[in-house]
C-alpha cells in the first residue's frame, strides 16, 4: 500500500486527493476551461478509436485473444517472471525486485546516486507517478525532466496527469502558450495565443539539450516479454527513445503484471493498444529494448536496470479483482466514460482516474480512502464494451459497492435507505402499495410540468437537474396487463 | 532484496494455487496453446504487398522513392538534399551496404552515430512489414540507434526481399540473426508527431520531422 508521501503528491496534487472526489467534481464542473479542453478531447479520443477499429475485420476476435494472452500471463505469472529475469539477466541487465513504492524509490534514488546523476530524462510513466517517483529525486537534488511533451507540460505546471495516455489533455493552447512563456522566456513575451508547430518547436529544442546531457533515463514498459527479456516501449514522439539510448544508464519501472510470454503475444496486444487508444494501427515508435548496450554497439546505455514493482498487485491476483490485472493502460475506459468527460482526472484524485482509475485506486490506497470512487459510475457498460481486453469495469465496480457495504464503510443514511429498501423488496404488498402512493405522489407534485425541481431526500440529483414525474402505469401493472392479454391470446 | 524477490513470488504463487483451488472459476487458468495455436485476428488486403507498405507509408507521413539499382542511393540522397535545401552533408551508418557506394565528391559522408543538430542521418531497415508501413531497424556496429532519432531528416534503405507481410514473419526473419536480440529492435512508422497540444497533430515533436524510404533491389 502507498505511504501517505505517495499520496501527498507533488504541487497542487498534494491538496486533491480520492477522499475528496464530491467536491472535486464539484469544482471540476464549474471550471469553464477545463470544460473547455475537456469537450475537445471528448470527441477526439473517440471518433479516433471508432475508426482505427472499423478498419479491423474482427476486432471482436482480436479483443478475445487478447483477453486469453494476459489471462494467460497472468495464470503463470510466476513462470513467465522468472524466465524474464533470467533473460535480462542474460542479456546483461539486472533485475530489481519492489515490494511497495518506498522500496522501488530507493532503489531507483540508490542506481542514481551510484551514477552519481545530476540530470535525469523521463519518458512518461504512470507507474512512476504511483511510486511518486519525481518527489523523491528532486529531494536528493536531481533535475528531473519530463520529456513527453505532455507530461513536461504539466510538470511546467506542477500539477499531476488528468489522463494516462495524455497528460496535459486538461490544457488549453493559452494556458500552454502562458507556461512557456513563464519558463522559457521569462515573462517577456507577455504570454499570446500561440500556434501549436511553434509551441512544439520550441519544446523540442528545449528538451533536446536534456536529453543530449541526462546522466540517467528512466522509462515505464508497456509490456515485458517473458521470451526474450525485453521492455517494450510505446510512443508517438520518440522521447522514450532518446531517454534510453542517449544517457549511461537507463532504468526501466515496470509492475508485475505487465510480463506477457513472447514476442507474438506482444505484436497481438500492440494490435489492440494502439487502435484503443489513439486508433492508430502503430504507433509511430514501438521498441523492444533487451539489456544494455553490446560490446561492438556504437551507441546505448552501459548500464540497463529493470525495476518489477508488486504494490499491491500480487494481492489483486488472488481475489475477485484479478481480471482488472489484464489492463494495457490504453485509457479506452475513460474516454468512453461520461464521468470523467464531465470532470476530467485530477477529480479522481490520485494517479489513475476514469473507471481504471476507480477500480485500482481503491484496491491501491484502500477502500476507505476512496469511497466516493465506486459510484463515480452511471454503470452504463461503455467501458467493458471498448475495453480491450475485455475487463468488466461495471461489474467491478459493483463489486467494490458491495465490499463497501460488508466492510461497513457505507455512511448511516445510506444504510439506513438501503435496510428499508431492503424491507420494502421483501414484502411485495407494503413494496406495491408504498410505489402506488409514491408514484401518484409524485406525479401530483410534478404538475403539469411533469418535472420536480425539489425532491426530498433526493437533493444530490435535483441541485443539478429536475427529477422526471412518472408517467404511465407503473411496470408492475403494465407487466401484469401484458401477462393477461398473453392468457387471454 | 533478494527478501523482497522471494516476498513477491510467494505472494504471486499463493495467490495462484488459491485461484486454482478456486476451481479457476475467476478465470480460468488457460493453456498458451488455447490461443497461440491459430494464427491472431489481423488486418488483411487485396493489393500487392508491396502497394499496400506504400500506400501505409503516405498514411503514415513518410515518403518514399523505389530505386532500379542500389547504385542509384547516392544520387538520390543528392537529389534529396537538394529539393529540401538541404546542406550536402550526410551522417552514415557503417553498413556494408552503403559502405560499399561511391559518393559523389561534392557531398560530405561521415560514417557513425548522430549528434546534436544532425540534419541528415542514413541508415539501412533490417526489415519492413506491409501491414502498418514501419520499418524496421536492430541496434548494432551496422546500425545507430541515435541516428533513427535525433537528425531532423531520417533516410532509409530497404532492400525489397526485407519487406514482409506481418510482424510475425519481422520475428521469424530478426529470429535468425546470430546477435538476437539486439539492444534495441526499433520499430518506425513515419516521422515522429504529437498530439499533445489541443489533440491536433503535429509532425517532428522529438525524432525526425520527415522519413525517407529508398527501396532498392
Amino acid at each position: 500500500m502507498p505511504t501517505d508521501r505517495a499520496l501527498g503528491r507533488r504541487g497542487k496534487a498534494m491538496q486533491i486527493s480520492p477522499q475528496e472526489f464530491k467536491p472535486q467534481a464539484r469544482a471540476a464542473l464549474k471550471d469553464a476551461t477545463l470544460q473547455q479542453a475537456l469537450g475537445r478531447a471528448k470527441v477526439g479520443f473517440t471518433e479516433k478509436r471508432r475508426k482505427g477499429v472499423e478498419h479491423f475485420d474482427d476486432f471482436e476476435a482480436l479483443r478475445e485473444r487478447g483477453r486469453r494472452i494476459r489471462d494467460h500471463a497472468l495464470n503463470h505469472m510466476d513462470e513467465y517472471l522468472e524466465r524474464l529475469e533470467s533473460m535480462v539477466q542474460a542479456a546483461g541487465g539486472q533485475v530489481h525486485w519492489a515490494r511497495d513504492d518506498a522500496e522501488a524509490r530507493d532503489i531507483i534514488l540508490g542506481l542514481c546516486q551510484q551514477r552519481q546523476a545530476r540530470r535525469v530524462t523521463k519518458s512518461k510513466s504512470m507507474i512512476t507517478e504511483e511510486i511518486a517517483l519525481n518527489p523523491a529525486l528532486e529531494r536528493a537534488g536531481m533535475d528531473v525532466v519530463e520529456t513527453d511533451l505532455g507530461e513536461y507540460i504539466i510538470q511546467l505546471a506542477k500539477e499531476p496527469p488528468s489522463h494516462i495516455i495524455g497528460p496535459a489533455i486538461h490544457k488549453t493552447r493559452q494556458q500552454i502558450s502562458e507556461l512557456f512563456d513563464t519558463y522559457h522566456h521569462q515573462g517577456a513575451l507577455k504570454a499570446k495565443l500561440r500556434e501549436i508547430p511553434e509551441l512544439v518547436t520550441e519544446a523540442r529544442e528545449v528538451l533536446r539539450d536534456k536529453f543530449l546531457s541526462a546522466d540517467v533515463g528512466i522509462t515505464g514498459a508497456n509490456f515485458l516479454v517473458a521470451e526474450t527479456g525485453s521492455i517494450v516501449l510505446v510512443t508517438n514522439e520518440g522521447n522514450a527513445d532518446l531517454t534510453h539510448t542517449l544517457p549511461g544508464m537507463h532504468i526501466s519501472v515496470a509492475g508485475i503484471d505487465k510480463v506477457v510470454p513472447t514476442l507474438e503475444d506482444a505484436t497481438t496486444l500492440l494490435r489492440l493498444l494502439g487502435r484503443s487508444a489513439t486508433g492508430q494501427e502503430m504507433s509511430c515508435y514501438t521498441t523492444f529494448v533487451t539489456g544494455p548496450r553490446r560490446t561492438d554497439d556504437p551507441d546505448g546505455p552501459e548500464e540497463f536496470h529493470l525495476v518489477l514493482l508488486d504494490n499491491g498487485r500480487s494481492r489483486m491476483l488472488s481475489g475477485p479483482y484479478r481480471d482488472m490485472l489484464r489492463c494495457i493502460r490504453c485509457a479506452a475506459c475513460m474516454n468512453h466514460c461520461p464521468v470523467y468527460g464531465a470532470i476530467g482526472g485530477h477529480a479522481y484524485g490520485w494517479v489513475y482516474p476514469g473507471p481504471m482509475g476507480s477500480v485500482l485506486t481503491p484496491l491501491f490506497v484502500g477502500l476507505e480512502n476512496a469511497r466516493d470512487l465506486p459510484h463515480a459510475c452511471t454503470l452504463n457498460g461503455r467501458c467493458a464494451t471498448v475495453c480491450p481486453v475485455k475487463i468488466p469495469l461495471p461489474d467491478l465496480l459493483r463489486q467494490l459497492r458491495s465490499d463497501q457495504f460488508r466492510q461497513d464503510i457505507v455512511d448511516r443514511r445510506t444504510r439506513l435507505g438501503l435496510r428499508v429498501w431492503g424491507y420494502l423488496a421483501r414484502q411485495p404488498r407494503l413494496y406495491s402499495l408504498a410505489t402506488r402512493v409514491g408514484s401518484r405522489l409524485l406525479r401530483i407534485l410534478g404538475g403539469r410540468r411533469g418535472r420536480l425541481s425539489r425532491l426530498p431526500l433526493a437533493g444530490g440529483w435535483t441541485s443539478g437537474r429536475d427529477f422526471p414525474a412518472p408517467q404511465g402505469a407503473r411496470f408492475r401493472d403494465q407487466w401484469k396487463k401484458r401477462q393477461q392479454q398473453r392468457r387471454q391470446a | 532484496m533478494s527478501d523482497a524477490r522471494d516476498q513477491i513470488f510467494r505472494a504471486i504463487v499463493e495467490a495462484l494455487d488459491r485461484n486454482r483451488n478456486l476451481g479457476g472459476t475467476l478465470s480460468s487458468s488457460e493453456a498458451r496453446s488455447s490461443y497461440a495455436d491459430t494464427t491472431p485476428p489481423r488486418p488483411g488486403w487485396d493489393i500487392p504487398m508491396q502497394q499496400r507498405f506504400l500506400d501505409k507509408l503516405d498514411a503514415a507521413a513518410a515518403s518514399w522513392e523505389i530505386l532500379e539499382s542500389s547504385e542509384d542511393i547516392t544520387a538520390a540522397v543528392h537529389a534529396y538534399l537538394q529539393r529540401q535545401g538541404l546542406p550536402a552533408a550526410v551522417r552514415v551508418a557503417e553498413h556494408p551496404l552503403l559502405e560499399a557506394l561511391r559518393w559523389p565528391e561534392d557531398l560530405t559522408v561521415t560514417p557513425g552515430t548522430a549528434h546534436q543538430g544532425l540534419d541528415v542521418g542514413l541508415s539501412v531497415a533490417d526489415a519492413a512489414m506491409a501491414e502498418t508501413g514501419t520499418l524496421i531497424l536492430c541496434s548494432g556496429p551496422e546500425s545507430p540507434t541515435s541516428l533513427v532519432f535525433l537528425p531532423d531528416h531520417h533516410l532509409v534503405v530497404l532492400p525489397q526481399d526485407r519487406l514482409m507481410p506481418y510482424m510475425e514473419d519481422v520475428w521469424g526473419l530478426l529470429r535468425e540473426r546470430p546477435d538476437f536480440p539486439p539492444r534495441s529492435v526499433n520499430y518506425v512508422t513515419g516521422p515522429s508527431r504529437t498530439a499533445d497540444v489541443e489533440q491536433t497533430m503535429q509532425l517532428g515533436a522529438h525524432g525526425p520531422r520527415s522519413l525517407h524510404v529508398l527501396l532498392v533491389p
